[in-house]
């Protein structure tokens, strides 16, 4: 990669997807089950959906880059055709200076792709350390070199007790630091990471998550391409965000330059218990809601957030109370918050990146 | 510290693929009630065999003349060279199966040699058992049945089951690509399906081919099966050298298989691989 070049530059990549309704695998018994794939699926209608359209960025060597959006987005099927995993259908991709579909191999030499759920693919007959020397010698790391990596590398996830353990033994949160030990065995220039601290508790996640900022991208330098839900995350960790809906990118900035898009509203939060059917509907058609957002529940018995944009603060907190209330929800607090890029997603989709109306 | 990258040179693959091997063998010992069962089955279907082939050698006698006149040796010696080809064809196709439930192949894509590795392991895995059935059913055939084997022809079998085994690893390959090709994600395959039928009907594994019609016969000749059956056959029962005519000729067709099923299959395999990028078929699970 030349001096002053991007990452990663993307240009109007586009990917779709065709569903070609069948008859599940796990159905179709006996030998010559192929066969009855074939003619079943060739006499049903295919569908296609799009998964990323016209997609174009640049992202800076040494970047921290968020994407953000609810599911369905597109954030993993563009982190997976930039890590050549997955082919795209149009545009451009180049990442380290390589071409993601006319040298894919030469991609991935140069990138580590971590992602949540991983974990299922490791061996459970292998002990942790098994499983990750296994690993590094896919990168190829010298066997010298791979037993101290190892140790480093489970020793930042936190599993340094558990090295002979096998993942079955692992609880889910150890199992995704057993996928994260397995990405931080290498240094490559570009990490993807898709939900990495999914299934980590509060504490873990704040270590993990300080390893990535601190370590990898502010000593190492590495570009991150970091996916996930939580949103203080996004706005903490990330230099830029790249806002995605349905396959579109629809905002691309700063998180501190995101935000100030919705600061010609008021922004309440409210929390509640309950059953919730029917609230987001109810609260959007009160005057002067602009805009809302289920940030939790609602789960039966359980507690909800709602996000709600407004003109004010102040006299739609009463309206919300009463509206809630009517609903035979109890109001367990309400309070003027500040603009977040949730919000700013609401405004530019129109819909939540939880729930949202 | 500097940047670092993965590494696609030879001493990688080799220790990725010797590790794949080595967990293979780990995951089939792992059960050890499973294994025994397994190689049990491999005996018992030695002797079934061996039995069948002392009742029916009175009546095939003619045909066994060219062989030596051995018709368990005739038999058995099929059976263990089909299941030798079919499971070195398999092996492929199995591996991407597993690799595709149990959610790893996508992991292995995201290095350079990361399937060519995986595969190399577990067609490796394969032969070793394929080979270690073919010792038990030697074992049965040399101890309870009193099988002659002409051991002074050790380098030509040798030879000849190694050319025989490079000649399938094409429609292996071939095998494998219909996982993706042909969405034959079911534990079976259309191209080892069609093989085995063929093989085991006209190829010689349990009957000469000479008793059927010329017409199917010509037929038979285009199966990698027929041509090591017959080589393995003269080589092993009646001595022959790598400079008997037929042997040479069965070993140049072979080797022409090899030439052009390889490739072919590569080529497939590649494409297979290319859809399941584009489809996002690597895994259905992550």
């Amino acid at each position: 990669m030349a001096i002053g070049e991007p990452a990663v530059s993307v240009r109007g990549l586009s990917k779709h997807f065709r569903v070609r309704r069948g008859v599940p695998v796990e159905s179709v018994m006996g030998s010559s089950h192929w066969l009855t794939q074939l003619v079943i699926r060739t006499r049903s209608p295919e569908q296609r959906f799009t998964a990323l359209d016209g997609v174009s960025f640049d992202i800076a060597p040494g970047e921290f880059f968020g994407l953000l959006g609810p599911n369905g987005a597109g954030k993993t099927t563009l982190l997976k055709c930039l890590a050549t995993l997955l082919r795209p259908d149009g545009g451009t991709a180049v990442v380290n200076g390589h071409d993601v579909c006319a040298s894919p191999d030469l991609v991935r030499l140069s990138v580590t792709m971590i992602g949540s759920g991983q974990w299922v693919a490791f061996d459970w007959g292998l002990s942790v350390r098994e499983n990750l020397q296994f690993f590094a010698d896919l990168y190829g790391l010298p066997p010298k070199s791979a037993h101290g990596r190892i140790e480093e590398a489970l020793e930042v996830v936190g599993l340094s007790g558990l090295i002979d353990a096998t993942p079955q033994t692992l609880s889910s949160g150890e199992r995704q630091r057993l996928v994260l030990a397995k990405g931080f065995l290498l240094r490559t220039p570009v990490f993807f990471m898709d939900e990495p601290a999914a299934n980590l508790d509060p504490r873990g996640t704040a270590d993990i998550l300080h390893y990535i900022r601190h370590d990898l991208a502010r000593l190492e330098g590495v570009t991150v391409i970091y996916t996930s839900h939580r949103l203080e995350e996004v706005e903490e960790l990330c230099d830029r965000v790249a806002i995605l809906d349905r396959g579109r990118l629809v905002a691309l900035d700063t998180p501190r330059r995101l935000v100030r898009l919705v600061t010609d509203v008021e922004h309440l939060e409210v929390d509640f218990t309950g059953t919730a059917a029917g609230v987001l509907e109810r609260v959007a058609a009160l005057p002067g809601v602009r805009g809302l957002d289920l940030a939790s529940g609602p789960v039966a018995g359980s507690a909800g957030t709602l996000r709600i944009q407004c003109e004010s603060a102040e006299r739609s907190s009463g309206d919300v109370v009463t509206a809630l209330g009517g609903l035979g929800l109890s109001v367990t607090a309400v309070r003027a918050s500040a603009p977040r890029l949730g919000d700013v997603f609401l405004r530019l989709t129109g819909r939540g990146l939880h729930h949202g109306v | 510290m500097g940047f670092e990258y993965k590494r696609h040179d030879a001493p990688t693959f080799i220790s990725a693929a010797l590790f794949c091997l080595k967990n293979a063998i780990s995951g089939w010992t792992m059960f050890v009630s499973s294994t025994v069962i397994d190689l049990l089955q491999t005996f018992f279907d030695a002797t079934i065999f061996f039995f069948m082939a002392v009742y029916v050698a009175p009546g095939v006698a003619e045909q066994m003349a060219p062989f030596g006149g051995n018709y368990a040796g005739y038999v058995v010696l099929g059976f263990l060279a089909a299941g030798l080809l079919d499971s070195m064809m398999k092996s492929f196709y199995n591996a991407v199966a597993s690799g595709y439930w149990g959610a790893q192949f996508e992991f292995y894509d995201a290095f350079p040699l990361g399937i060519p590795a995986y595969l190399t392991g577990a067609a490796g895995f394969n032969l070793l058992i394929a080979l270690l059935r073919f010792a038990i059913i030697a074992l049965v055939g040399l101890t309870l049945f009193g099988v002659r084997v002409e051991w002074g022809n050790s380098p030509a079998v040798l030879t000849i089951l190694v050319v025989g085994l490079i000649s399938v690893i094409g429609l292996g390959l071939a095998a494998a690509s219909t996982f993706f090709l042909l969405n034959a994600k079911r534990w079976s395959d259309p191209v080892s399906w069609v093989a085995h039928i063929l093989s085991s009907l006209i190829a010689g594994v349990y009957f000469p081919p000479d008793i059927l019609p010329s017409w199917l016969q010509r037929f038979a000749a285009l199966l990698p099966h027929f041509h090591l059956l017959r080589a393995l056959r003269l080589a092993v029962m009646a001595g022959a050298g790598l400079g008997h005519p037929v042997v040479a000729h069965d070993l140049a067709v072979l080797g022409v298989m090899a030439l052009v099923f390889v490739p072919s299959g590569a080529w497939l395999f590649r494409l297979g691989i290319h859809r399941a990028e584009r489809l996002g078929q690597f895994t259905r699970w992550v």
